[in-house]
């Protein structure tokens, strides 16, 4: 197994459980993180204006975790529904499109936001499709006719590291 | 069958009527006119062979004076080799080349190190950030192909599945298999 890109171009091709896993894993830092500095400014706009202290729940509680979740709702409601894509999906490549390959609409973005939670109902067995699948779809995928394809030109890749060992030989 | 038989008895009649000449007087008078025949046969032979030398020798400096006299340049200004290109099935030629064989023949690697195809990419690019995303997507992707062989595998025997949707496969054999939970095409966004 090798870290250099493939001699084709994967653009368009099914994307696997690695990929999106790791998109995943990206988009729940963005999304903590975010809530965080949201948050954050709240608090000192709070205090800017009013010229009084907020305070916010705790982190463990449940107000705090409902807000996580409409947070997060939001942030992959209105990245799919605008650019069909996150911030973890743009940093490895990804991007969601239609079940037959065709361009993602605003409200099968919004669908596949509302259904999202679903896939990790039964200890994420939702999300088992995208590895056994024949076109790789979790629940989510299914509920909202999409899949999930490279967008990523592999080629350009190849081209850059051959011509980096190139010039460093 | 019947021709046969009567080629046959011609022949062997033939033969026949030549041993009994042989015999015969007439045999002897035939043998003595070709012993004094032989000499002037002979004399022929030699004298067409050595003018087929000849023949030869001076046909060879023939065509050389007549080469060298030759304005071949004139000759060829005066062909319309435009009527005959247009005569060319210039399709029918390129069709039986097999360009994917060609195509695969090009060290596409090898001209991006030798030109300088490469230093243009690399400089229009971006720096360290491209390269980190790089080694990101591609470890990315050897994983998942890593991942995709084991489920092929074990729950397709080997099968292997289709590789993209139906409208971003780039041939036939990626094809996915259309189900009837497939959109209608008014579904879908421009």
């Amino acid at each position: 197994m090798r870290a250099e890109p493939p001699t084709g171009s994967l653009a368009g091709h099914y994307a696997g459980p690695v990929t999106r896993l790791s998109a995943y894993a990206v988009d729940a830092f963005v999304i903590v993180a975010t809530y965080g500095l949201m948050l954050s400014l709240i608090t000192f706009v709070w205090q800017l204006v009013s010229r009084r202290d907020l305070e916010l729940p705790a982190s463990d509680t449940l107000v705090w975790l409902i807000g996580l979740g409409i947070w997060t709702f939001l942030y992959f409601a209105a990245s799919w529904g605008l650019v069909a894509k996150t911030v973890g999906m743009a940093v490895v490549g990804i991007r969601v499109v239609g079940r037959d390959g065709g361009e993602l609409t605003a409200r099968r973005g919004l669908v596949r936001a509302m259904a999202f939670p679903l896939s990790f109902l039964l200890f994420g067995l939702g999300f088992v499709g995208i590895v056994v699948g024949r076109e790789r779809r979790a629940l989510h995928d299914v509920i909202a006719h999409t899949t999930v394809v490279y967008d990523w030109d592999a080629r350009s890749a190849r081209l850059r590291l051959l011509t980096r060992r190139a010039a460093e030989a | 069958a019947g021709l046969r038989a009567a080629i046959g008895l011609g022949k062997a009649g033939a033969d026949v009527a030549l041993k009994v000449l042989d015999q015969s007087p007439v045999g002897d008078a035939a043998g003595s006119l070709a012993d004094r025949l032989e000499p002037a046969a002979e004399r022929g032979r030699r004298q067409r062979q050595a003018t087929a030398e000849e023949v030869e020798a001076v046909m060879g400096r023939v065509v050389d004076d007549v080469v060298e006299v030759l304005d071949l340049n004139g000759i060829i200004q005066q062909v319309d080799v435009n009527a005959i290109v247009e005569r060319v099935d210039v399709n029918e030629v390129v069709g039986r080349v097999d360009i994917d064989d060609i195509i695969s023949r090009v060290d596409v690697d090898g001209i991006v190190r030798r030109t300088e195809v490469g230093t243009l990419i690399v400089q229009s690019t971006g720096g360290i950030v491209t390269q980190v995303l790089d080694f990101v997507r591609s470890l990315g992707v050897s994983l998942d192909t890593v991942a995709e062989r084991v489920v092929d595998r074990i729950l397709h025997h080997g099968r292997p599945r289709p590789v993209a949707p139906v409208l971003l496969a780039g041939s036939a054999a990626d094809v996915v298999e259309s189900g009837p939970s497939l959109p209608a095409p008014s579904e879908r966004s421009a």
